[in-house]
C-alpha cells in the first residue's frame, strides 16, 4: 500500500497506557462500543482485511502445494496426535517433568495466573535480575507478567518487532501472530522518533534496523530471557520455540537466566510428532514451511558449552489457569477439543467477522477472532463475554482453516445454546418473545394470514425506497430507517418490504393460471 | 503454593482417572502421512539446495578441494573484518581457517566466560551442521563445546558447511531421531535468514539475527 507523505492521525483508538484495558476489560465485557468504532474506521478495517487477506490465500496455496489432496488425513493426524495427548494429560505430564528434570531444568506449576506471575518474580528476586528481554507469548499476556516485572522494578522489554513497537506505543496486540496488523508504518516512525529518539523514517527496513541495534544494546546487558513455549515433549523433557525474527535466541541463550511460562495444552508425547505438528504450524501461520527458528531446549547450559543459561538456571512454569475446565469435558463435542489449538492464528485470518471488526482488540481478551470467542469464555466464564459466542456469521471458514480440525462452528453453537441455558444475555429474554409469538402465529393459521398482511400493509406504506429506485423485477420497496432496535439494521443497509402479495396468493394464482382455469 | 503432586491431581481428576500409573493406548505412529520428500530420494542435494534458496538462503555447492576458497569469496564479498568460527577441529576448520587468512579477516578469539559476548563484534562466522533437511532447506545446528549458540545467530553473516552425507530428505527423518540421552542442550533448525513482517507485512530480512545465511555444500 502506499504510504502517506506527512504522518496522519493515529489508526486505532487511543491506548491507555500499558493497552490493560484492551485486553483486560471491566467485566462482563461487551462488544458493541469497540465494534461501533472499528466498523466506522474504515483505515482499520483495510488494515487488517489487506494483511488476513493476504496471509490466508497464501496459507490455502501453501498447502494444496505441499500436501495437495491428502491435506486432509495430514490434519486428522495432527488433531489426533493432540488429542490423544490431551486425553492422557497426566500420563505424558508427568514424562515431561521427569525428563526435564532429569535434564537439569527446573519445573514449577502455577495453577493460575497469579501464582505464575508470583514464581517469575521470585526467580527475577533470587536471580537478582533487573533486565528482562521477552520474547513474543500469548501465554505471558493471559498471566499479565510484563506489567507485574515492571512493577517490581525489573525493566521488562518485548523483543519481537511488533510487540516492541506495541511497548513503546502503550498498545495491545490485535492477532495472535502478527501482533501489529491495526498500525501503520507511521505510527512506527511516530513511535521511534518519540520513545528512541530516532530520525524520522518510514521506510521498514530502516526502521527495523533500529529496532535491531537499540534491542542488541538492551540483549547485551540482560540477566533474565522469558519465553513461551510452542511444544513441550514428554519423551525428551525439551521445549520447543519456534520464531522468524531471531530474538527469541537472546532470550532463550543470551541470558543467564531464562524462564519458559507454558500452558499445560502444549504437551506432544515425542519428537517424532514434531514432524507432522511443524509442517502444519508455520504454513497456517504464515505460509513458510518452518519458521525460521525451531529451537529445541533440554536443560541448561552443558558443562563446557560456550554460552546458554545457568546451570539451575531454565525454569518452566506449567500453567493451568481454567485449563483442567476445558479438559474435564471431554467426549464428542467436548471444550477438551479446544485445547488442541497450536496458535497458528489461521481462523483468525479467515474470518469475515475478525477483518469487519478490525482485528483483536474487539474482542477484549488475549486470544481473538473465531478461537478466541470460543477460548476465552471457555477460560473466562460465558458471564463475562457473552457476545463472543455471537461474533460469527457460522459461514465455517474458521474450521475449515483449522490444521488441528477443531469444529469452531459447532462449538459456538454449543456455547449459544449453554447461553440460553444460563438466562444470558439479557437480549436472550427478547429473541425468546421474538419466537414465543412466532410459534403462537403458526399454530393459529388465521392470525397468521392476518398478522402477515397488516405488517406487509405497514411496511410497504412505510417504504420511502432510500436512495435507489425500487427494484422492477422483484415488487420490493426499501426502508432506510426503522424505529427502535430494529434501527441496528437500518443503521448499516436498507431494509427491503415484502412483496405486494404473499406466496399463497401467488401460487394460488400461479396453479389457476397453469391449469387454464380448466378446473375451477 | 501448588506442588506437582496437587497439580497432576486436578488433571487426574478432570480427566477423570482413578489413579496415576493407569495404561494408556500408544500414541499415534503413522508419522509417514505428513511426509513430502520419500526416503528413497537420490537427489537430496539438490532438492536441499532448492527449498534453501526458496526460504532466501544462498546456496554455493563446491568440491572438498575448493571449500576454502569458496568460503573466502563469501567473506569477501561480505566484507567481513572479524569472522567467528563455530567448528569441531577437523578439515572444515583448517579450510575457513585458511579461509579467513586469504580474505584478510581476524578470527575472533574464544569467550573468555560463557556468554554472546565476543560474537557482537563479529562481521561474520562459519559453523558446521549437525544436519540438514532437504525438504525444508532447513540446517541443523547443535550446540556443544565448538558450537556456541551465538555463533548462527549474533552475527550479521552466517556461513554454514554441510557435508552432503548430512541431508536428510524429510523432517519424519530427522525427528524420530531424537532421544534425551542424543539431545543436546540447543538444537536448533535454521530455515532461512532472520525475518520479519511485522510492519505493513513486507517481508523484511535480516530482523535480529543474521541478514545472509550461505548454505555450503560439499562432498
Amino acid at each position: 500500500m502506499s504510504s502517506p507523505a506527512h504522518p496522519t492521525g493515529p489508526v486505532a483508538s487511543a491506548p491507555a497506557p500499558g493497552g490493560d484495558h484492551l485486553l483486560e476489560p471491566p467485566l462482563p465485557y461487551r462488544m458493541a462500543p469497540r465494534l461501533a468504532r472499528a466498523t466506522k474506521n474504515i483505515q482499520l478495517q483495510q488494515f487488517v482485511a489487506t494483511a488476513t487477506r493476504l496471509k490466508d490465500t497464501k496459507r490455502i496455496a501453501s498447502f494444496e502445494a505441499t500436501f495437495g489432496d491428502r491435506l486432509g488425513a495430514v490434519r486428522d493426524l495432527a488433531a489426533s496426535i493432540k488429542q490423544h495427548t490431551l486425553d492422557h494429560l497426566d500420563h505424558y505430564l508427568e514424562q515431561f517433568i521427569d525428563n526435564a528434570q532429569r535434564a537439569g531444568a527446573t519445573v514449577h506449576y502455577a495453577a493460575d495466573a497469579a501464582e505464575a506471575r508470583d514464581i517469575c518474580l521470585r526467580i527475577a528476586r533470587d536471580t537478582n535480575s533487573t533486565l528482562c528481554v521477552k520474547s513474543k507469548s500469548m501465554v505471558t499476556e493471559e498471566i499479565r507478567l510484563l506489567p507485574a516485572l515492571e512493577a517490581a522494578g525489573v525493566k521488562t522489554v518485548e523483543t519481537d518487532l511488533g510487540e516492541f513497537i506495541l511497548q513503546l506505543d502503550g498498545d495491545a496486540p490485535s492477532h495472535i501472530v502478527t501482533p501489529m496488523i491495526h498500525k501503520d508504518r507511521t505510527a512506527v516512525a511516530r513511535a521511534f522518533v518519540r520513545e528512541l529518539g530516532a530520525p524520522y523514517t518510514e521506510d521498514p527496513a530502516q526502521l527495523t534496523g533500529i529496532a535491531r541495534e537499540h534491542l542488541r544494546g538492551l540483549y547485551r546487558r540482560a540477566d533474565l530471557g522469558i519465553t513461551g513455549a510452542n511444544f513441550l515433549v514428554a519423551s525428551t523433557g525439551s521445549v520447543v520455540v519456534c520464531t522468524n525474527e531471531g530474538n527469541a535466541g537472546f532470550c532463550i541463550s543470551g541470558t543467564r537466566t531464562h524462564i519458559v511460562v507454558a500452558g499445560i495444552e502444549k504437551l506432544i508425547p515425542g519428537p517424532e510428532h514434531l514432524a507432522v505438528l511443524l509442517k502444519l504450524l508455520a504454513r497456517s501461520s504464515t505460509a513458510q514451511p518452518l519458521t525460521v527458528y525451531t529451537t529445541l531446549i533440554t536443560g541448561p547450559r552443558k558443562q563446557h558449552d560456550p554460552d546458554g543459561p545457568d546451570q539451575g538456571g531454565v525454569h518452566i512454569i506449567l500453567l493451568d489457569n481454567g485449563r483442567t475446565d476445558l479438559l474435564r469435558r471431554g467426549g464428542p463435542g467436548g471444550a477438551r477439543e479446544i485445547l488442541r489449538c497450536i496458535r497458528c492464528g489461521a481462523c483468525l485470518n479467515a474470518c469475515p467477522v475478525f477483518r469487519k471488526a478490525g482485528g483483536g482488540h474487539a474482542y477484549g481478551a488475549v486470544y481473538s477472532g473465531p478461537i478466541g470467542a470460543i477460548l476465552t469464555p471457555s477460560l473466562k466464564g460465558l458471564h463475562n463475554y457473552p457476545d463472543l459466542p455471537h461474533a460469527s456469521s457460522l459461514c465455517g471458514a474458521c474450521g475449515d482453516a483449522c490444521p488441528v480440525c477443531i469444529d469452531i462452528p459447532a462449538h459456538l453453537i454449543r456455547l449459544r445454546a449453554e447461553m440460553t441455558g444460563l438466562g444470558l444475555p439479557r437480549g436472550m429474554r427478547a429473541r425468546k418473545a421474538v419466537i414465543a409469538l412466532w410459534t403462537f402465529l403458526l399454530k393459529h393459521p388465521r392470525l397468521y394470514r392476518l398478522a402477515a398482511a397488516t405488517q406487509r400493509t405497514i411496511l410497504r406504506a412505510l417504504a420511502d425506497d432510500g436512495p435507489g429506485a425500487p427494484d422492477p423485477m422483484a415488487d420490493r420497496r426499501w426502508l432506510s430507517a426503522l424505529p427502535g432496535p430494529a434501527a441496528a439494521w437500518t443503521q448499516h443497509r436498507d431494509f427491503p418490504t415484502p412483496p405486494a402479495a404473499d406466496f399463497r396468493s401467488w401460487w394460488t394464482a400461479h396453479e389457476r393460471a397453469r391449469h387454464g382455469g380448466r378446473d375451477s | 503454593m501448588t506442588t506437582r503432586a496437587d497439580f497432576l491431581a486436578r488433571i487426574r481428576d478432570a480427566l477423570g482417572r482413578r489413579a496415576e500409573g493407569t495404561p494408556i493406548p500408544p500414541p499415534p505412529t503413522d508419522i509417514d502421512t505428513a511426509r513430502t520428500v520419500p526416503r528413497s530420494a537420490t537427489d537430496l542435494p539438490a532438492r536441499f539446495a532448492t527449498a534453501a534458496a526458496a526460504v532466501g538462503m544462498t546456496v554455493h555447492r563446491t568440491p572438498a578441494a575448493d571449500l576454502e576458497s569458496c568460503l573466502a569469496a563469501i567473506l569477501r564479498a561480505a566484507g567481513a573484518r572479524r569472522v567467528a568460527l563455530a567448528l569441531t577441529p577437523g578439515m572444515h576448520r583448517l579450510a575457513a581457517e585458511s579461509a579467513a587468512r586469504a580474505a584478510g579477516a581476524d578470527i575472533l578469539p574464544p569467550p573468555s566466560s560463557p556468554g554472546f559476548e565476543p560474537h557482537y563484534d563479529a562481521d561474520a562466522s562459519i559453523t558446521d551442521v549437525a544436519g540438514a533437511i532437504a525438504e525444508t532447506g532447513s540446517l541443523v545446528i547443535a550446540s556443544g563445546p565448538h558450537a556456541p549458540r551465538a555463533a548462527f545467530l549474533v552475527p550479521p553473516v552466517h556461513i554454514a558447511i554441510v557435508r552432503e552425507d548430512q541431508i536428510l530428505p524429510d523432517l519424519a527423518d530427522f525427528f524420530p531421531t531424537l532421544t534425551p540421552n542424543t539431545l543436546p542442550a540447543s538444537l536448533v533448525l535454521i530455515t532461512g535468514p532472520s525475518k520479519t513482517a511485522d510492519i505493513e507485512g513486507i517481508l523484511i530480512t535480516g530482523a535480529h539475527g543474521p541478514r545472509e545465511v550461505h548454505a555450503v555444500l560439499t562432498a
